[in-house]
């Protein structure tokens, strides 16, 4: 049934690795080339490093590196798992409730939206303690909450009329009617906001380890920025990028695959 | 924004003094124990139970009424001093809006850029999604150090900041509004013979001002993090509520990070607020 809602794709999606991914490799060369010779030009390195002068940072201490790499890589993912996976639930749950309260509690997440949860983060610290990960995949996963409830919400809601009362004909239950008409027309605004989503995984975790943390990307940062060793923030900043790039490109690899039928519709006009 | 139905007042009332009412008991369980702990630790406290220590702890996992209505006093008045709330909301309100001027303006030319040219979308649309996972938080200090060199000070490199998280949903909101037209309306400006910059001017930037607004209310709460982000990593003489949060954090003043945190609340509500009002006041046929 779920095959018969969606159109087919139109075509093919075109191989990874030949025009995009060329494309980007180029891009990046280039773009590191212009910040090398820009930082050299610069000439400024406790402000601004060379790409090559991270990289010798990177090949002094790697193990070091990519041990705190992989501390602040899994608060991002647990976090962004745990809050997409509330957010999910919750926007769910909120198209069960009756019409006031969905209404109320909209009303209330659409304001707390535009809360500024930095000054949050160092409570979180506090209530779940600064040894660990714990307060740090709180602090993500609230982020990616936060980012994502209200764009599933909306998607889940504004399902094609027609489609609803055709499957209201089929006496449907509730589960069928998420599972085979809701989540598939949702799919595309569900993407869109889980890439947000694990922009703000990335940002939560950093600033919850900024708040305070004994390892980490974001300890490094503090660390190597109060004995002064810019090129060690950089290359924190640039591990936490990658970590970043990595959760949007499997993202956007599982958006290929479920809805690339609506990407190539948007690309039509 | 989807547009809510007008709200139901009473249940909205219910619900609000049911919420208010549960914190107290709640309150109370979350500090009990720390209270019971800091009672057995023989501190000078002046309570002599744990229930009555649980609402004027120092640092209270949850802090009670009586303190936030305290916090909120000193913070408040004098209402112009330099560690008051009033002034330094402002400088944040107006580090938050400059920056979300700056951010349009980028928004706009990457929107533009996007619509007119797959090139440009596809060359450059990647990198607009990846600079948003760079650590802006861990690179402010720096970026503030450079533009000063440039006789970039005060506001500026906070509002640069801010905008820099603000301009993403800006970007991505009016490249959709400015594709939104209907295919009909596009093929009838091409029936016109119309030119690229009309076809912008009268058909697409129309059609994307509903969409550029919805993008605004994101985007104007990226930019107030931004902001306060960019002031708590550029700590120096000017006001902020990031300045106040990150002074309050370092001397555990956790009533006041409540206070602060509650505050910069109502300054994005607010800010989200006057967003909406300039919309219906720019789209009245929206309504």
């Amino acid at each position: 049934m779920a095959r018969a809602i969606r159109p087919t794709p139109s075509k093919p999606t075109p191989a990874l690795l030949q025009g995009e991914g060329m494309r980007w490799l180029v891009f990046a060369v280039v773009s590191l080339g212009v910040w090398e010779l820009g930082a050299r030009l610069y000439n400024a390195p406790f402000l601004l490093p060379t790409p090559s002068r991270i990289l010798q940072e990177f090949l002094k201490t790697p193990n070091l590196v990519l041990q705190n790499a992989w501390v602040t890589a899994q608060e991002i993912v647990l976090g962004f798992v745990l809050g997409a996976l509330i957010a999910h639930l919750a926007a769910v749950l909120l198209i069960v409730l009756p019409k006031w309260l969905e209404d109320f509690i909209f009303r209330l997440v659409s304001t707390l939206n535009s809360i500024p949860f930095v000054a949050l983060a160092s409570l979180v610290v506090v209530w779940l303690g600064v040894n660990g990960i714990g307060s740090k995949v709180a602090i993500a996963g609230l982020y990616t909450f936060f980012a994502l409830v209200y764009f599933v919400h909306k998607g889940l809601v504004s399902t094609d009329t027609g489609k609803e009362e055709l499957l209201t004909s089929y006496n449907v239950s509730f589960a069928q009617r998420v599972r085979f008409l809701k989540l598939p027309s949702a799919l595309p605004i569900i993407f869109t906001s889980l890439k947000g989503g694990a922009m703000a995984a990335v940002n939560g975790a950093i600033v919850g380890e900024l708040f305070g943390a004994f390892q980490g990307l974001g300890f490094m940062i503090l660390d190597s920025r109060y004995v002064g060793n810019t090129a060690r923030v950089f290359l924190a900043a640039v591990c936490c990028t990658l970590v970043g790039w990595l959760l949007l490109g499997l993202l956007t690899a599982l958006e290929r695959r479920w809805v690339g039928w609506h990407l190539e519709m948007t690309r039509q006009r | 924004m989807t547009r809510l139905r007008s709200p139901n007042l009473l249940p909205m009332l219910v619900v609000a003094l049911v919420v208010v009412a549960l914190y107290y008991p709640l309150m109370l369980l979350a500090n009990v124990p720390v209270a019971q702990r800091a009672l057995e630790s023989g501190a000078a406290l002046e309570c002599k139970t744990a229930l009555a220590c649980a609402s004027q702890l120092r640092s209270p996992v949850l802090p009670s009424p009586q303190q936030l209505l305290q916090g909120f006093r000193n913070l408040t008045f004098p209402l112009t001093a330099p560690t008051s709330i009033l002034p330094n909301a402002w400088a944040t309100a107006g580090n938050t809006l400059l920056g979300l001027l700056l951010a349009t303006v980028v928004g706009f030319f990457f929107a533009i850029g996007i619509v007119a040219s797959r090139a440009f979308e596809r060359s450059l649309l990647p990198w607009v999604v990846a600079s948003q996972t760079v650590p802006v938080i861990a690179l402010a200090p720096m970026l503030v150090v450079v533009l000063g060199q440039y006789g970039v000070q005060g506001a500026l490199p906070k509002a640069i900041i801010a905008a820099f998280v603000a301009f993403f949903p800006i970007t991505i909101g009016v490249a959709k509004g400015l594709r939104s037209p209907d295919p009909l309306a596009l093929d009838l400006m091409k029936t016109y013979n119309a030119t690229q910059s009309q076809t912008y001017l009268k058909l697409r930037f129309p059609a994307s001002v509903p969409y550029l607004f919805t993008a605004f209310k994101v985007a104007v709460t990226a930019a107030l993090i931004g902001a306060i982000v960019a002031e708590i990593s550029t700590v120096g003489f000017q006001q902020g509520l990031g300045r106040m949060l990150f002074e309050n954090s370092r001397a555990s003043d956790v009533v006041s990070i409540w206070v602060i945190m509650i505050s910069s609340a109502i300054l994005g509500i607010l800010l989200v607020a006057l967003v909406g009002w300039v919309e219906r006041r720019v789209t009245p046929w929206r309504r």
